[in-house]
């Protein structure tokens, strides 16, 4: 009687045979006393191994891995794409207004003239807004403007009235209040950014 | 999601490879971003398995060579050790005595794996650790299929050698 070799004991074992082949190895494993004690030998090496615990993985683990994914850099828009956008916005502007004035029955020309002359309408009113706008901003400017020469005006009243030691002490107590207030505003902001982050 | 779903796999393997745990845990996160920043050249043909082990294969031997890890070649055996006792675990019930020894098989296994050859021991880990099957790791490996399984053999009957080496 052949002894079976390890390698059919192997198979048998991780079951890559078919149930003849399987037969027969048991049938020689009942007479064959060094075969049965080569299969029962690695039979329980592959049962230890299979019992094995798996690697412990942290709850973090995922995280960590999606926390180093590096964030996609925003796509920067070429300036022919922006003349592309811009061809086919003023494509898709003039296709609209042929419809609305295919669906309405008049005649094109009268219909762009019309739009136009309502489109221009808008414009001088969006000029005469931003004009008025900008007569307050410069009223505004103007005010903070006299705001600070009165200002400039008292304090060279109270530097003639203090002597030169105590306008010494003066500047550099603003300054040091300038510079504290400073540092605070940007740890404050910083601190609200981390939060936000 | 690909993560939770490989990343005992993974660990599996890779902790076995490196036998370090944190820079297994390193190496781990390492392979995972390579996965996803290969996702482009993934094709979908292949087992998604096979693709991402095959990654962490190509990690590990990189990291080995910047090492320059000591590795035994296939052929290079541990002493021959056909006169020492076979492992005596009775098989016949579960008892205390029986998970104990069980218990300390385990223990015996875990150092004995660590000393198979790197080459064998990736190939053991996949086969008998992560269940994969002989034709994904020659398809990983690229190499014939019974080539896989005559180096499986060979880590199988190495590791029973170093178990049956006295401690």
């Amino acid at each position: 009687m052949n002894c079976l070799s390890l390698e059919r004991l192997y198979a048998c074992l991780e079951g890559e045979l078919s149930s003849a082949e399987s037969r027969d190895i048991e049938g020689h494993l009942a007479a064959c006393p060094p075969c049965r004690n080569a299969f029962e030998e690695r039979k329980r090496m592959l049962q230890a191994i299979e019992t094995l615990p798996g690697f412990e993985v942290p709850p973090e683990f995922s995280k960590g891995i999606i926390d180093r994914i590096p964030l996609p850099a925003k796509a920067k828009v070429s300036f022919v794409r922006w003349l592309a956008a811009g061809v086919a916005g003023f494509l898709a502007l003039v296709a609209v207004l042929s419809v609305i004035a295919l669906a309405t029955g008049q005649n094109f020309s009268q219909f762009f003239i019309r739009f136009n002359r309502g489109l221009w309408s808008y414009v001088q009113e969006g000029a005469l807004v931003l004009a008025k706008f900008a007569k307050l901003v410069f009223l505004f400017l103007k005010v903070v403007g006299q705001i600070l020469g009165e200002l400039l005006e008292a304090l060279g009243v109270f530097g003639s009235l203090i002597g030169p030691d105590a306008q010494v002490i003066f500047i550099c107590t603003s300054f040091l209040l300038i510079l504290a207030g400073g540092f605070l505003w940007r740890r404050k902001f910083l601190v609200e950014k981390n939060h936000e982050n | 999601m690909i993560i939770q779903k490989y990343q005992q796999p993974v660990l599996n393997y890779i902790g076995r490879m490196v036998r370090e745990r944190e820079l297994a845990l390193d190496f781990s996160q390492e392979v995972f971003l390579k996965v996803y920043a290969s996702l482009g050249s993934y094709r979908p043909q292949y087992k998604f398995s096979t693709w991402l082990f095959k990654i962490a294969s190509n990690a590990v031997i990189d990291h080995w060579r910047k090492k320059k890890v000591p590795t035994l070649s296939l052929d290079q055996h541990p002493d021959d050790a056909e006169d020492h006792c076979p492992i005596q675990v009775p098989d016949e019930n579960p008892s205390v005595v029986r998970q104990f020894e069980l218990r300390e098989l385990r223990q015996k296994i875990d150092a004995a794996i660590d000393k198979l050859p790197p080459s064998l021991r990736e190939l053991f880990v996949w086969r008998h650790i992560n269940g994969l099957s002989y034709e994904e790791m020659a398809e990983i490996k690229e190499l014939p299929l019974g080539t896989i399984k005559n180096r499986i053999f060979q880590a199988k009957e190495m590791l029973k050698r170093l178990l049956e080496e006295p401690a």
